[in-house]
C-alpha cells in the first residue's frame, strides 16, 4: 500500500453531503422567515414551523421509491428547518472558525456565539449553593448515621439484611475483615447516590431509538433499591394508591408485554445516526442472515479460531473508511482502549493525555507501565509546553531520553460535548515527534461531512494521526472497538495485544451490524438514507443547541457536536431536572459527582438523527418551562 | 517534658493575657480622667492659637467626638508596647524558679534560627547552579531535533516475539463438530513441503475453541437469537447508566443469579473486562492481593490497576500460599498491624485457561477462612462445564458462591456461547460494582441479544428448555419447532461432555491405541483429567536443547499438520506474551472437549496428533535440525 496519501476509492465515490443540499428551497425559505430568524430574542418565536410548502415542492420530483426507503422521511427536497437555516448555519460557522483557530475576534461577531466554560462561568450564587447543597446533604447523611446507630435501626444495618439462608458468612464478621467498602465511598453510595439513584440506570424495555419504551420504577425501601412496578392491576387494589394511581393517570403512561413503562423521547443513548429507528430497514435482514451461517459467538480469541470472514470484512471497511493502511477489531471499546495502549507503550515511554480522557483510556495508559502526564483540556499550548519540557528533562531520576511520546486525544469529549482541536495537536506533535492517538468514540460516523470524524471535520489528513480508534457502540449501533492505522503497527496489535491474543472475539452478527450500518454510511446500499442521517444529525443538533442557547442555558461545546451538555450546578436540581424531564416524557441523562468535578453536575442531551424536529421542538417546549421551575438559566441571570 | 512545655505555653498565654488586661484597664482610667482632660484643653490651648476662635471650637468638638477613638488607640497601643517589658518580667522570674528550662529553650531557639539560615544558602545555591545550568534556546532545540530524530518507533516488535502468530485462519461458520474454514484463510506454514495440500480444509473437526456445550449449533439459543434480534435490534447504543439498560439485561442478571443462588449478578459486555474490573473495584492502594502466579492475562491488569500489595504464590502449590500468608502475618506482628486494617483478597482461577489445571477450591477456602482473607474466584472456563449442576468448581468442591466466595467472576463467552462477562455475590458486592467497576460504568452494554442468548443457554443448562420453547411455538414451523425439542439439555448435556473428556483424555493415554503410541514420550498431558481444556507438552526428552521460541515452532507446525493434514482443528499455544503474565506456561498444543464431537472424531484427532508428531518430530521433514532423532 504504496499510496497512502491517496484517498481511498470508497471516499472517491461518495460526494460530501453538502449541508445546504437544498439551496433553492433555502432561499425561498430563509427569505419567507427573515422575520422569525432575525429575531432570536423571541424564542417563542422561532417554534413557528414553516407549513406552507415551497413553491418548488410540487415541481420538484420527489423519488418516491427513496421517500418509502427512508423511514426517517428526510428527504433532501423537504427542508424541516428551512426557516431557521440561514442562522444555524451562520452560528455552526462562526463557531467553526472560533474554536479551531482560536480566534477571538470571531466571537466579536456575534453575542450569541458566547461559549460558556462552567469553571468560570459558574455564578458566584450557583457555585455557594452548590457547596450549601453537598454540606447539607453530607451532614443530613451523617445525622442519619448517627441516629441509625444510636436506635439500632435503619434501612442500611448490617443485621438488617435478610439473609436468606440464615448463615452468617465468615467476612460478615468484621472484627476479622476489614470493611469491603471504604467508609466514604459507602457513605456516598449510601446517602447521596441512593437518594436519586432513580435517575440512573432506567431499564427500558425498547430498542434505543428515538422514542423508547422506560420501565417503571418503584422503591419499597426509600430508594434502597429499585424494583420494576410491573403489571399495574397488580398493584391498584393492595396499595393505597397514591403514588400508583398517579402512573395510570400520566400522560405518557403505556404497557409494554404487561409492564407499566413510560414512553419517552429518548435524548440519552448514543444512537446518533438513528440506526436504532430504522433498523428493520437498514440492517435487520442481513444481521438476521448472518445467524443462518454464524454463531452468536465464536468462543475463541482473535488469533485462534475467532475470526471470520465478517471480522476481516468489518477490518477492510473501516482501514479504508478511516484512511488507514489496516485495522483491528477487538470485543468491546473500553477494552480496545484498554489493550492497545499498553501493547503500543511500556516502560520508558512517555503518553500524554488529554485531562479530560475516558476512562478507558486512563486505564490503558495506567496499566502500560509508562510515564503518565496530563495536559490541560484542549488546550495545544499546554501540550506544547509539556512535550518540550518532557524531551529536554527525560525521564526522571535516570534522566535517560524518552523511547517514545504519545499523545492521546479524544474526537468529541462525551461530558463536554466538544471536540478535539486536532490541526493544532497534530501541529505540536509533528513539530516534536510525539504520536497522535486519537479516540474517535463519539465522533466516528457522526461529524464531518461523510461521517468520518474528526479528521474529515478539522481539515487534517488521517496519515498524520498515527492511531485511529474508535467504537462502534454508538453511531453504528452495534459493539466492539477497532484501531486503524498503518499495516506495521496493525500487524503489531494483531500479535501482541491482549484484546486479540487473549480476549473474545466480537459476535460475528454484531459485524454484520457494522458492516451493514457502513455500507448505509457510505451510500453503498444504493439509497440516500445514510446521506440523510448525516445531514439530519447535524441539522437536528445545531437546531437544538441554538434553541437551547436562546433559552438561557449554560449549554457546553461546539456547534455540529451532537452532544450537548447543560449546566445544573446544584446536586439538588440533578435529580429534579431527571424526574421532571422524565414526568413529561423525556429520557435525560444528568451527571453528578464523581463522574464530573463536584460543581459541574449536569444534563447531557445526545441528539440522534432519528429525531423529528416536532419531536425535538415538544422536548424544547418542555424544557423551557422545567428552566422556568428550576432556575437554570444562567446566562441570564446569576440566579438562574 | 510535654507536661512542663504545656505548663509554659499556659503561663505565657496567662502573662500575656494578664498584661493586656491591666493595660487596658489602666488606660481607661487614664483616659477617662486626667489625661484625656489636659489633652483636650492643650489641644484646644494648640488650635485657638492657629485658628479663628470659631474654627477652633469646631475642630475642638471634633476632637471630643473622637475621644473614644483616642482612647482606644491609646488603649492598643499601651498593651502592645507592654509585652515586651511583661515578658521580659515573666522571663527574669523564669529564669530563677527553673534556669534549666531557660537554657534548653535558648538552645531550641538558636537552633532553629540556624537551621532556617543553612537551609537558606542551600536554596540559594541549587538556584545559582539552575541558573547556570539552564539551557538556552538553541540548546533546547537541539535536543528537540535530536530526540526527535532518535525516537522509538510505535508498534516496534518486541525482542522476544518476532515470529508470525495466530494462525492465519478464518472461520465461517459451525456446525455440530465441525468448523467451516474460509478459502480466504491463510496458512502458517503455506509453503513448506512435506505437506501434500495446500489447501486450506473446507471443514475441519472442533477441538479449538471454548465452545464446551455446542453452543454455536444449538437451535434453541439460535432462535432465541433471531427472536430477541427482532425485537431489540442489534446494539444497546450507551452505558448501562444512560438508558443502555434493555431489560434483557436485568432478565440474565436475575437468572444467573438465581442460577448460582446468590443476591445478585452484575453483566460485563466483555468477558476480559469484567475481571479486570471486577478485581480494581474493590482492591485499592494500601489493600493486599495474593495471587496465583499462573492466573490469566485479565485478572493480573486488574491486579495492576489497582495498585494494591500483590504477594503471588506458585501455582496451585497451597504449601507456598500458607507460606506466604505465614509471612505476612508474621509483618502484621512485627508492624503492629490489624488484619482489619486492610482489605486482604486471595485472587484465584477455578480452571486455569492458561494451565488446565484446577485449583484445589477446599484447601484454598480453609486457609482464607483461617487467615480472614477474602476470595476472588474466575471461574470463566469451570462454569458450566464443571460441578454436578454445571455450578463451576465450586460446586465440584460442595462449597457455595457467597458463603465460601465472596466475588465470583466469569466469562459467558465459554460454556454459555454469549459475549460477555458476569461477576456475581452478595449486594453489597454487586451494587458497589455498578458504581466503580469501569468496565460496567464507561461502556455500553452488551447487544441485548446476546443476553437474552444467555438467558437461553442457562436454561439450557438448567434442563428447562421448554420454558423458552413455549415462546417460540406461536413464531416456528411445525418442522423447525421439532427440532428444537430434540434438542438435549440439562444433565444430559453435562454427562455428554463429561464423557466426551473422560473419552478425549483416554483415548490419548491408551497404551493399545497404534496412535496414541506415537503420542508416548513425546508429548505429554499437562492438564487435569477432567478440564475440557486439555494440553500436551513436549515431553522433557522432546523438548531438551530447544528454547521456548523453537518448542512453539514445533508445536505450531504439529498443530497445522493436523489443520492440513487430519483435518481436525487445535490450537498451539506458544506465543505467550511476557509482559501480560506473571509466569509463562510451556508451550502446549491445546485441545478442548466439546459435547458435539463423537467416538469417531476423538479417533481423528488421535490419528491427526499421531501423523503429525512422526512427522514433525521423527522424520524431521522440516529440516528442523534442531531435532534429535535417534
Ligand atoms: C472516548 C471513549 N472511548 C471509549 C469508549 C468505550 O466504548 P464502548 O462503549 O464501546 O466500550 C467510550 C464510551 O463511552 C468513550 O466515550
Amino acid at each position: 500500500m504504496g499510496n497512502k496519501h491517496q484517498i481511498n476509492p470508497l471516499q472517491m465515490e461518495l460526494a460530501p453531503p453538502q449541508p445546504s443540499s437544498c439551496t433553492e428551497n433555502d432561499d425561498s425559505a430563509s427569505t419567507s422567515t427573515t422575520a422569525v430568524s432575525s429575531a432570536p430574542s423571541s424564542p417563542k418565536g422561532s417554534l413557528i414551523i414553516s407549513e406552507s410548502p415551497t413553491p418548488f415542492q410540487s415541481e420538484e420530483s420527489i423519488d418516491d421509491e427513496i421517500l418509502k426507503a427512508s423511514p426517517l422521511s428526510l428527504c433532501n427536497s423537504r427542508d424541516p428547518y428551512a426557516d431557521v437555516r440561514q442562522r444555524m448555519e451562520s452560528l455552526a460557522s462562526q463557531d467553526q472558525v472560533r474554536h479551531l483557530h482560536r480566534n477571538p475576534a470571531a466571537t466579536n461577531h456575534s453575542k450569541e456565539l458566547k461559549s460558556i466554560n462552567p469553571h468560570t462561568d459558574i455564578t458566584i450564587f450557583a457555585a455557594t449553593t452548590t457547596y450549601l447543597g453537598y454540606i447539607v446533604l453530607i451532614i443530613t447523611g451523617h445525622i442519619r448515621d448517627i441516629c441509625a446507630r444510636f436506635f439500632r435501626k435503619g434501612r442500611y444495618r448490617a443485621n438488617n439484611a435478610p439473609n436468606n439462608n440464615n448463615q452468617t458468612r465468615p467476612s460478615d464478621d468484621l472484627s476479622n475483615y476489614a470493611p469491603l467498602l471504604k467508609s466514604w465511598e459507602n457513605f456516598y453510595t449510601r446517602r447521596l447516590y441512593h437518594r436519586i439513584q432513580d435517575c440512573f440506570n432506567r431499564p427500558i424495555a425498547s430498542r434505543p431509538g428515538a422514542v423508547i419504551s422506560v420501565l417503571e420504577r418503584v422503591s419499597f425501601d426509600g430508594n434502597k433499591t429499585m424494583s420494576l412496578l410491573g403489571k399495574i392491576s397488580d398493584h391498584v387494589e393492595d396499595d393505597e394508591g397514591s403514588d400508583l394511581q398517579s402512573y395510570k393517570m400520566g400522560k405518557h403512561y403505556d404497557e409494554s408485554d404487561g409492564r407499566a413503562v413510560r414512553t419517552c423521547l429518548n435524548l440519552g443513548s448514543y444512537n446518533y445516526l438513528g440506526f436504532a429507528d430504522d433498523w428493520d430497514v437498514t440492517c435487520k435482514s442481513d444481521v438476521m442472515g448472518s445467524l443462518s451461517c454464524f454463531p452468536s459467538s465464536m468462543g475463541s480469541s482473535r488469533l485462534e479460531f475467532g475470526t471470520s470472514s465478517l471480522h476481516r470484512e468489518v477490518e477492510r471497511i473501516v482501514a479504508s473508511f478511516v484512511g488507514k493502511e489496516d485495522a483491528i477489531v477487538l470485543n468491546m471499546g473500553f477494552n480496545t482502549n484498554a489493550t492497545i495502549i499498553p501493547t503500543l507503550t511500556s516502560r520508558g515511554d512517555l503518553i500524554v493525555s488529554d485531562e479530560l480522557n475516558h476512562t478507558s483510556i486512563v486505564n490503558g495508559a495506567r496499566a502500560s507501565g509508562a510515564s503518565i502526564r496530563t495536559f490541560r483540556h484542549n488546550d495545544d499550548k499546554d501540550l506544547e509546553g509539556i512535550l518540550r519540557e518532557a524531551i529536554v528533562v527525560g525521564q526522571p531520576r535516570t534522566r535517560r531520553p524518552w523511547n517514545k511520546i504519545l499523545v492521546i486525544v479524544e474526537g468529541i469529549y462525551s461530558m463536554e460535548g466538544e471536540y478535539c482541536n486536532l490541526r493544532n495537536v497534530v501541529d505540536v506533535c509533528k513539530r516534536y515527534g510525539a504520536y497522535v492517538y486519537l479516540d474517535e468514540a463519539h465522533s466516528i460516523g457522526a461529524m464531518g461531512a461523510s461521517g468520518r470524524g474528526c479528521c474529515e471535520y478539522t481539515g487534517v489528513n488521517p496519515v498524520d494521526v498515527d492511531v485511529l480508534m474508535g467504537t462502534f457502540t454508538k453511531s453504528f449501533g452495534g459493539m466492539g472497538g477497532y484501531v486503524a492505522a498503518n499495516k506495521e503497527i496493525v500487524g503489531i496489535l494483531r500479535k501482541e495485544c491482549a484484546g486479540s491474543s487473549y480476549h473474545n472475539s466480537l459476535s460475528p452478527v454484531v459485524c454484520q451490524q457494522i458492516i451493514s450500518s457502513f455500507k448505509v454510511i457510505m451510500g453503498q446500499d444504493g439509497t440516500n438514507i445514510g446521506r440523510d442521517k448525516l445531514t439530519a444529525l447535524r441539522d437536528n443538533s445545531n437546531y437544538f443547541r441554538m434553541r437551547l442557547t436562546d433559552m438561557g442555558l449554560h449549554v457546553l461545546g461546539n456547534y455540529d457536536s451532537p452532544i450537548m451538555p447543560v449546566m445544573l450546578y446544584n446536586p439538588t436540581k440533578i435529580a429534579a431536572f431527571s424526574r421532571e424531564c422524565l414526568k413529561r416524557g423525556l429520557a435525560v441523562v444528568v451527571v453528578g459527582f464523581p463522574a464530573v468535578p463536584i460543581l459541574m453536575s449536569r444534563a447531557r442531551f445526545c441528539i440522534s438523527a432519528g429525531h423529528t424536529r416536532d419531536e425535538l421542538d415538544r422536548a424544547l417546549k418542555e424544557l423551557d418551562e422545567i428552566a422556568d421551575l428550576l432556575k437554570l438559566r444562567y446566562a441570564r441571570s446569576t440566579f438562574g | 517534658m510535654t507536661g512542663k512545655f504545656t505548663q509554659h505555653v499556659h503561663n505565657l498565654g496567662y502573662y500575656l493575657g494578664h498584661s493586656l488586661h491591666t493595660t487596658i484597664r489602666r488606660a481607661y482610667h487614664d483616659g477617662s480622667t486626667s489625661e484625656s482632660v489636659v489633652s483636650n484643653a492643650t489641644i484646644f490651648a494648640w488650635l485657638s492659637k492657629h485658628f479663628t476662635p470659631k474654627e477652633a471650637e469646631c475642630a475642638a468638638a471634633h476632637t471630643a467626638v473622637t475621644k473614644c477613638n483616642q482612647i482606644c488607640l491609646h488603649t492598643l497601643l499601651t498593651a502592645v508596647t507592654s509585652i515586651p517589658q511583661q515578658y521580659k518580667k515573666w522571663w527574669l522570674n523564669l529564669l530563677q524558679t527553673d534556669p534549666l528550662h531557660v537554657l534548653i529553650e535558648t538552645l531550641l531557639i538558636v537552633f532553629c534560627i540556624i537551621l532556617v539560615i543553612l537551609q537558606r544558602r542551600a536554596d540559594w545555591r541549587m538556584d545559582n547552579e539552575r541558573k547556570r545550568s539552564k539551557l538556552n534556546e538553541v540548546e533546547v532545540e537541539e535536543l528537540l531535533a535530536e530526540w526527535k530524530n532518535n525516537r522509538g518507533k510505535l508498534g516496534a516488535t518486541r525482542k522476544d516475539h518476532e515470529e508470525e502468530v495466530g494462525n492465519g485462519l478464518i472461520v465461517d461458520g459451525v456446525e455440530g463438530s465441525q468448523l467451516s474454514l474460509s478459502p480466504d484463510s491463510k496458512l502458517l506454514f503455506s509453503d513448506e513441503e512435506g505437506t501434500n495440500k495446500r489447501v486450506v480444509p473446507r471443514s475441519v473437526i472442533n477441538f479449538a475453541t471454548h465452545d464446551y456445550l455446542s453452543t454455536s449449533s444449538s437451535p434453541t439459543l439460535k432462535t432465541m437469537a433471531l427472536t430477541s434480534l427482532e425485537k431489540y435490534g442489534c446494539g444497546s447504543c450507551g452505558p448501562r447508566g444512560f438508558y443502555g439498560t434493555i431489560d434483557a439485561h436485568l432478565e440474565i442478571e436475575s437468572c444467573i443469579s438465581s442460577f448460582l443462588g446468590t443476591d445478585g449478578a452484575i453483566l460485563y459486555s466483555d468477558g476480559a473486562s469484567a475481571s479486570t474490573s471486577t478485581v480494581a473495584a474493590f482492591a485499592k492502594r494500601g489493600d493486599l492481593l495474593v495471587v496465583d502466579e499462573g492466573v490469566n492475562e485479565a485478572l493480573l491488569v486488574g491486579v495492576s490497576l489497582s495498585r494494591a500489595n500483590v504477594r503471588y504464590f506458585r501455582h496451585n502449590d497451597v504449601n507456598d500460599l500458607r507460606r506466604v500468608l505465614e509471612k505476612v502475618r508474621h509483618q502484621d506482628v512485627a508492624l503492629k498491624r490489624k488484619p482489619t486494617d486492610q482489605r486482604r483478597f486471595l485472587v484465584v482461577e477455578g480452571l486455569y485457561k492458561n494451565w488446565g489445571t484446577m485449583c484445589p477450591l477446599n484447601e484454598i477456602v480453609k486457609l482464607k477462612e483461617e487467615f480472614c482473607y477474602r476470595l476472588i474466584l474466575d471461574d470463566s472456563h469451570a462454569m458450566g462445564t464443571m460441578g454436578e449442576l454445571g455450578r463451576g468448581s465450586l460446586e465440584r468442591c460442595g462449597l457455595k458462591p457467597m458463603q465460601h466466595c465472596e466475588i465470583l467472576t466469569f466469562s459467558i463467552e465459554n460454556a454459555f456461547g454469549s459475549v460477555g462477562g458476569i461477576t456475581v455475590g452478595s449486594e453489597e458486592v454487586v451494587d458497589h460494582q455498578r458504581l466503580s467497576g469501569a468496565g460496567y460504568c464507561f461502556s455500553a452494554s452488551a447487544p441485548p441479544f446476546l443476553s437474552k442468548v444467555c438467558v437461553a443457554s442457562v436454561k439450557r443448562l438448567e434442563g428447562n428448555l421448554e420454558e423458552i420453547h413455549k415462546d417460540f411455538r406461536t413464531k416456528l414451523k411445525e418442522n423447525e419447532y421439532e427440532k428444537l425439542e430434540t434438542e438435549i439439555s440439562g444433565s444430559q448435556l453435562l454427562n455428554k461432555l463429561r464423557d466426551n473428556i473422560s473419552n478425549l483424555y483416554g483415548t490419548l493415554t491408551n497404551s493399545s491405541h497404534p496412535y496414541a503410541l506415537k503420542l508416548r514420550n513425546r508429548l505429554v498431558i499437562t492438564s487435569h483429567p477432567q478440564s475440557p481444556i486439555l494440553y500436551l507438552c513436549l515431553s522433557d526428552q522432546q523438548a531438551t536443547g530447544l528454547t521456548r521460541n523453537e518448542q512453539a515452532s514445533v508445536l505450531d507446525r504439529i498443530a497445522h499438520h493436523c489443520l492440513v493434514e487430519g483435518e481436525v482443528a487445535v490450537v498451539s499455544t506458544g506465543r505467550h506474551v511476557k509482559k501480560y503474565l506473571q509466569v509463562v506456561p510451556d508451550p502446549c498444543l491445546r485441545v478442548t472437549a466439546n459435547t458435539s464431537q463423537t467416538k469417531e472424531d476423538v479417533e481423528k484427532l488421535v490419528k491427526a496428533l499421531g501423523e503429525a508428531v512422526e512427522a514433525v518430530l521423527c522424520r524431521n521433514v522440516f529440516g528442523l535440525d534442531i531435532i534429535d532423532e535417534d
